[in-house]
C-alpha cells in the first residue's frame, strides 16, 4: 500500500495539493465517507457498518480549493480504539484545519459530545445534520438556527446520498467560526484544567482539550505533548492527573461525560422535536427478529443458504465455469499460444484437446439446471518439440520466453487465468453480498448473534465484522481488526483469520473440491477447521496477556440497501482486490516457472517428501500446491483442484489436503498486513505457528479418517 | 484493637457475637450510656446500640430467651445494667424487653444495618460473607437523614438479603402513596420496561467511557428490547447491544407510564 495508506478507492493524491485543507469528523456510521465521496468525487467504501475507515483518506475538492480529510468514525476525541487514536492524530496534525462535524440528525445528543469536545480543542468549522431525510421519515425535527447560536458555528442539515446541502456546509467552515459548546465541570476538575494548562505553552491551541483529555487518562496523547512541551512538564502534568484521578474512584470521564450529557440534553430538549410518525414497521419488524434469540438463528441460516447460493454455485460454479473454460481455455488461451508461437517461433507443436463447456443456472442452493454444451478443440499448453531437431540457442531463449507467457507456469495461461477467471468471479459475488449485509445494517446484528461464541475465544461478538470481511479477503480484514478495543484481541482475530478463515478465492476453489466428496469427507472439514479455530482462539484467550473488552456495540437502523451503493462498492474493492492480488499470483507463476525451469520443483519435491508423502500420504505433486500456496492459500488450493481433476486424489487424500490448505499461512500480503497492523514479531511468529500446525493437523485428520473407517468409498 | 477475650471464640458462635466488650471501655460506655440515657448524644457507644439490635432480632424471631442469655454472660451484663438504668430497656418477668424509648432507637439501628447490608450485597456487590461484618459498623455511624436517602435509592426495599424486614422509615410512608419503583439492575427489569439510569457501577472504567460515548450515562432514559441472546437497549435514538455482565451493573429506575415520559 501506498505511504497515505489510501483504503480502496485511494485518494487522489497526485494533484497539486491546494493550500487550505478541512477536516471531515464524526461519530461512526454518519456519513462522513459518502459526504467526502461527493465533495471529491473520489469513491470510497461507504456502508452501514461502523467502523468501515480505519484509516484517513486525503481527497481534493472538486472545485480544486481545498483539501479533504477523511477520518474514521470517533464517537469522542479521546480514543478508545485504534481507529479513534487515527482520528484524533490528524486532529493534531493540522491544528488549524476547519472541522466538519457530521452528525446523525436523528443521534444529535450523541454528537454533541464530540462538539463540546471540539469546542474544548478551539477548532473551527461547521457541523452537518446528516440524514436528514431519515431523520424527518421518523418524525424528528432540528431547530438548525437555535442550534447554530448553541454551537456557534454554521448548521446545516444535509442529506449526503443526495448531495443535498454537502458543497454548502463544507464552505461555510472556512467562516473561522469556532465551536462554542464549552463546558464547566465540578471545581476538583476546572482546578485541575486551569492548573494543568498554566503548565501548556502560550501559544498552544485547545489547551482545554488537553487538559481534559490528560485527565481523562488518555496515555496517547503524551508523546505528542513531550513533543510540544518537554519531559519535565509532562511529569508534572501527570502529577496533576493522579492528583484528581483519586479523588474520582469512579473514574473522571465517567464525570465529565455526565456533565457533558446534563447539559447536551438541556440543549436537545430545546431543539428538537419529535413527532410520533408510523416509521418504517417492517424496517423495525425485521430489525428485533434479526437479534431475536430463535428467529435471529433463523435470519442467519438464511443469510448463510443465500450467500452459499450466490457466491458458492453462482459465482464459484456457472461464472468460474464462463470465464475459465469458455472465455479463456476456449478463446484467450488458445489466442496466445498461436500468437506466441508466431512471435516466439521453434519447432514444436502443440497438443490439441477437447474443452467442453456446459453453462448451468443454479435455482437453489442445492440444485442447478444444465443449459448446454459448447466443446471447441484448442492448442494446451502442454506440447512437444519436433523430434531430432536440435534447437539453436535463439530457438532456446524463443521457447524458455514462450514458456514464461503461455507454458503450463504461463503468466497468461496460469496467473491471468487464475486471477481473473477464477478469482474474480468468486471474490465479485462475494463483495456484492457483503456490501448487502454491510448496507442493509444486519452484520452488527449478527455480532450480537455470535457473541457468546467469540467470548469463548476472548472476543466478543464486534470481531463478526474482520472474521465475515475474511471470507471476502483476509489481507482486507485484518486491517479491519482495528476497530477491536484491545490489543489482545486484535492479535486473536488477526491470528484466527490467518489461520483458518478461507478467503472468497480459497474457498470458491475448496467448494468445487468439496463438491465431489462425500458428506462425511465434508464433515470432516467443517468440523476439523471449526474445531481448530474454537481450539485455538480458546487457547490464546488463555495464553496471550491482556484484557478482552465487553460487547457495547451500537445498532444502526436497518435500511434497505441502494442498489447502486452496493455496485459502486463492490467495484471499489475488487479494484483494491486486484491490485494487491494480482501482482502475488505473476510473483507466484514466475516462482514456479523458475522453478521448473531450472528443474528444481523436483528437489522441492523430494526435500518435502517425508512431510507430504509421509505424513499427509498425498502424492509428490501436492507439494507444488503448497510451495506456491506460501504466496497465496488460494492459489496453493487450485493446485490441489488441479491435482483432483487429473485424479490424483482419492476421497481421503482430498479431504486431508482441504484442511491442511485451509489452515496453511496466509498469503504474502496478508503477512505484510499483520507485520504492518500488529507487528513484524508477531508476523513471525504466526507464521512460525501456522506452518507446522497445518500440517500437523493435516495428518491428525488423516489418521483420524483411517482409524474410523471414513473415507473409503462414497 | 480488639480486646484479646479469653472467651473470644465462644462469643463469635454466640448470638452475642456482636458484643466486643473492651476493659478499657467499660466505664465510659457506662457513662456513655447513662449520658444518652439523658439524650445528650444522637449515637449510643457501639456495645449498647449492638445489645439493642440483638433484643429487637431476638424479639422479631420470637426468641425471648436471649434477654435471660444476656443476663447469663457476664460480658453483657454491664451494659444490659445500664440500659436497664436509662430505661431503654426493661425487666418483665425475668424477660428482657425493649421500652419504648429502646425499641425506637432499636428500630433505626436495624434499619440502618438491614439497608446497609441491601446496598453492600447488591449494589457494590460486596462478598456476601463480608456483608455482615460491614453493615454492623455502619449502623452504627449513619444518620437518619443518609439512611434515608440510602433508602430511597435503593427504591425502599422491604427486605434485607436475609429476608428479614426492613423497618420502614419516614420516607417510605411518603413514597408508599406514590409507588416509587425500585432500583435494579437492568438485567430484572422487564424487556419492553422504560428506565432511567440511575447509576453505572464502575467495574471497569474503561467500559464507563464506552457506554458513555454512546450516550449511556445515569440519567438516560432507556428502552429494553431484549435480554438474548445480548441486551439491547433504546437510548435516545440508538439501539445499542451490550453483553449480560455490562447490563448487570447498569442500575434503573424503571419508570412507570403513570410517571410520563420525564
Amino acid at each position: 500500500m501506498s505511504k497515505t495508506d489510501a483504503p480502496p478507492g485511494g485518494a487522489a493524491n497526485n494533484e497539486s495539493r491546494p493550500a487550505r485543507s478541512l477536516i471531515l469528523i464524526g461519530n461512526p456510521n454518519v456519513g462522513k465517507s459518502a459526504i467526502f465521496g461527493h465533495l471529491t468525487g473520489v469513491y470510497v467504501v461507504v456502508s452501514n457498518y461502523p467502523g468501515t475507515t480505519v484509516e484517513v483518506t486525503r481527497g481534493v475538492a472538486q472545485s480544486k480549493e481545498y483539501e479533504i480529510y477523511d477520518t474514521p468514525g470517533a464517537n469522542g476525541l479521546v480514543p478508545m480504539s485504534e481507529d479513534e487514536l487515527v482520528t484524533r492524530s490528524i486532529l493534531l496534525e493540522q491544528p488549524e484545519a476547519p472541522v466538519v462535524q457530521v452528525a446523525d440528525m436523528a443521534n444529535l445528543r450523541r454528537a454533541l459530545i464530540l462538539t463540546s469536545q471540539l469546542s474544548d480543542w478551539e477548532r473551527t468549522g461547521a457541523l452537518a445534520l446528516n440524514m436528514a431525510d431519515e431523520a424527518a421519515s421518523r418524525g424528528i425535527h432540528v431547530d438548525l438556527k437555535s442550534l447554530e447560536q448553541l454551537v456557534g458555528v454554521p448548521v446545516r442539515a444535509t442529506v449526503a446520498v443526495r448531495r443535498s446541502g454537502v458543497r454548502e456546509i463544507a464552505e461555510r467552515s472556512f467562516d473561522g467560526r469556532p465551536f462554542q459548546l464549552k463546558m464547566e465541570f465540578q471545581e476538583a476538575i476546572e482546578k485541575a484544567i486551569s492548573d494543568i494548562t498554566a503548565l501548556l505553552p502560550k501559544d498552544m491551541r485547545g489547551k482545554r482539550g488537553v487538559a481534559l483529555t490528560l485527565l481523562s487518562g488518555d496515555e496517547t496523547i503524551l508523546p505528542w505533548l513531550k513533543n510540544q512541551t518537554s519531559h519535565e512538564v509532562v511529569q508534572r502534568l501527570e502529577a496533576i492527573r493522579e492528583h484528581v484521578r483519586v479523588q474520582f474512584p469512579g473514574g473522571v470521564t465517567a464525570v465529565i461525560n455526565t456533565e457533558r450529557l446534563r447539559r447536551i440534553d438541556a440543549i436537545v430538549a430545546q431543539v428538537m422535536r419529535i413527532h410520533d410518525t408510523a416509521g418504517n414497521h417492517i424496517l423495525a419488524l425485521v430489525s428485533s427478529w434479526a437479534t431475536h434469540p430463535l428467529k435471529g438463528l433463523v435470519f442467519v441460516g438464511a443469510v448463510l443458504y443465500v450467500t452459499l447460493w450466490f457466491v458458492g454455485l453462482f459465482g464459484a460454479g456457472t461464472l468460474v465455469d464462463f470465464f475459465e473454460t469458455f472465455v479463456f481455455s476456449q478463446f484467450v488461451s488458445p489466442f496466445f499460444i498461436r500468437l506466441a508461437d508466431v512471435v516466439l517461433p521453434f519447432p514444436h507443436s502443440h497438443i490439441v484437446e477437447p474443452v467442453k463447456w456446459t453453462p448451468s443456472l443454479p435455482f437453489s442452493a442445492i440444485h442447478q439446471v444444465d443449459l448446454f454444451t459448447v466443446t471447441r478443440s484448442v492448442p494446451s499448453t502442454a506440447y512437444v518439440v519436433t523430434d531430432g531437431v536440435f534447437l539453436t540457442w535463439w530457438q532456446t531463449t524463443a521457447r524458455v520466453v514462450h514458456d514464461f507467457f503461455v507454458g503450463p507456469y504461463g503468466m497468461i495461461t496460469m496467473a491471468f487465468a487464475y486471477g481473473f477467471a477464477i478469482v474474480l468471479p468468486i471474490v465479485a459475488t462475494f463483495f456484492i453480498i457483503f456490501g448487502l449485509l454491510e448496507d442493509s445494517g444486519y452484520l452488527p446484528r449478527l455480532a450480537v448473534m455470535t457473541n457468546r461464541l467469540f467470548r469463548t475465544m476472548g472476543l466478543n461478538g464486534k470481531a463478526v465484522l474482520p472474521m465475515v470481511l475474511g471470507f471476502g479477503c483476509d489481507t482486507m480484514a485484518t486491517m479491519t481488526a482495528r476497530i477491536l478495543e484491545t490489543k489482545k484481541e486484535r492479535v486473536i482475530t488477526t491470528l484466527l483469520l490467518a489461520l483458518g478463515v478461507p478467503c472468497s478465492a480459497q474457498l470458491g476453489v475448496i467448494l468445487a473440491m468439496v463438491a465431489t466428496i462425500s458428506l462425511t469427507g465434508v464433515l470432516w472439514w467443517v468440523i476439523t477447521v471449526a474445531v481448530v479455530m474454537l481450539l485455538v482462539g480458546w487457547l490464546a484467550a488463555r495464553v496471550l496477556p491482556g484484557d478482552s473488552s465487553d460487547l457495547v456495540l451500537e445498532l444502526p437502523p436497518m435500511r434497505v440497501p441502494q442498489f447502486g451503493n452496493i455496485i459502486v462498492k463492490t467495484i471499489a474493492r475488487i479494484e483494491w482486490y486486484l491490485r494487491e492480488v494480482v501482482p502475488l499470483f505473476v510473483l507466484g507463476t514466475a516462482l514456479l516457472f523458475f522453478l521448473d525451469l531450472f528443474d528444481a520443483l523436483g528437489a522441492v519435491r523430494n526435500f518435502a517428501a517425508p512431510v507430504v508423502q509421509g505424513w499427509l500420504g498425498l502424492p509428490a505433486q501436492a507439494t507444488e500446491a503448497f510451495l506456491i500456496g506460501f504466496l497465496r492459500r488460494d492459489y496453493g488450493a487450485a493446485g490441489l483442484l488441479q491435482l483432483q481433476q487429473r485424479g490424483l486424489l482419492d476421497e481421503l487424500q482430498i479431504v486431508v489436503s482441504l484442511v491442511t490448505i485451509t489452515l496453511f499461512v496466509p498469503c504474502v500480503a496478508n503477512v505484510f498486513m499483520i507485520a504492518k497492523e500488529r507487528g513484524i514479531r508477531t508476523a513471525v511468529w504466526m507464521v512460525v505457528f501456522i506452518f507446522p500446525f497445518a500440517f500437523l493437523v493435516g495428518g491428525l485428520v488423516r489418521w483420524g479418517m483411517i482409524l474410523t473407517g471414513s473415507g473409503w468409498g462414497r | 484493637m480488639q480486646d484479646p477475650l479469653p472467651h473470644g471464640k465462644e462469643l463469635r458462635l454466640d448470638p452475642v457475637s456482636l458484643l466486643r466488650v473492651r476493659n478499657a471501655s467499660r466505664i465510659t460506655s457506662r457513662e456513655a450510656c447513662q449520658k444518652m440515657g439523658r439524650q445528650e448524644m444522637k449515637h449510643l457507644p457501639r456495645e449498647c446500640e449492638n445489645i439493642l439490635v440483638q433484643v429487637w432480632s431476638a424479639h422479631e424471631k420470637g426468641d425471648k430467651s436471649l434477654g435471660k442469655l444476656f443476663l447469663a454472660h457476664p460480658h453483657a451484663v454491664p451494659v444490659v445494667d445500664e440500659l436497664l438504668r436509662t430505661g431503654l430497656l426493661e425487666r418483665v418477668d425475668g424477660e428482657i424487653w425493649l421500652t419504648e424509648r429502646g425499641a425506637k432507637a432499636a428500630r433505626e439501628l436495624v434499619r440502618r444495618n438491614r439497608l446497609a447490608e441491601v446496598l453492600l450485597q447488591q449494589i457494590l456487590e460486596v462478598q456476601p460473607e463480608r456483608v455482615a461484618v460491614n453493615a454492623c459498623a455502619w449502623e452504627h455511624v449513619l444518620s437518619a437523614e443518609v439512611a434515608d436517602t440510602i433508602c430511597t435509592f435503593l427504591g425502599h426495599p422491604r427486605h434485607c438479603p436475609h429476608g428479614n424486614t426492613i423497618p420502614p422509615g419516614p420516607c417510605c410512608a411518603k413514597s408508599s402513596r406514590t409507588v416509587t419503583p425500585l432500583v435494579q439492575p437492568l438485567t430484572t427489569l422487564p424487556v419492553g420496561g422504560t428506565a432511567r439510569i440511575t447509576f453505572i457501577a464502575p467495574r471497569a472504567n474503561r467500559r464507563l467511557d464506552r457506554l458513555a460515548a454512546l450516550g449511556v450515562v445515569p440519567g438516560t432514559k432507556l428502552v429494553l428490547k431484549q435480554k438474548s441472546p445480548a441486551y439491547v437497549i433504546r437510548a435516545d435514538q440508538t439501539d445499542i447491544a451490550i453483553e449480560e455482565d455490562v447490563a448487570k451493573d447498569i442500575f434503573v429506575r424503571e419508570i412507570t407510564v403513570d410517571e410520563g415520559g420525564g
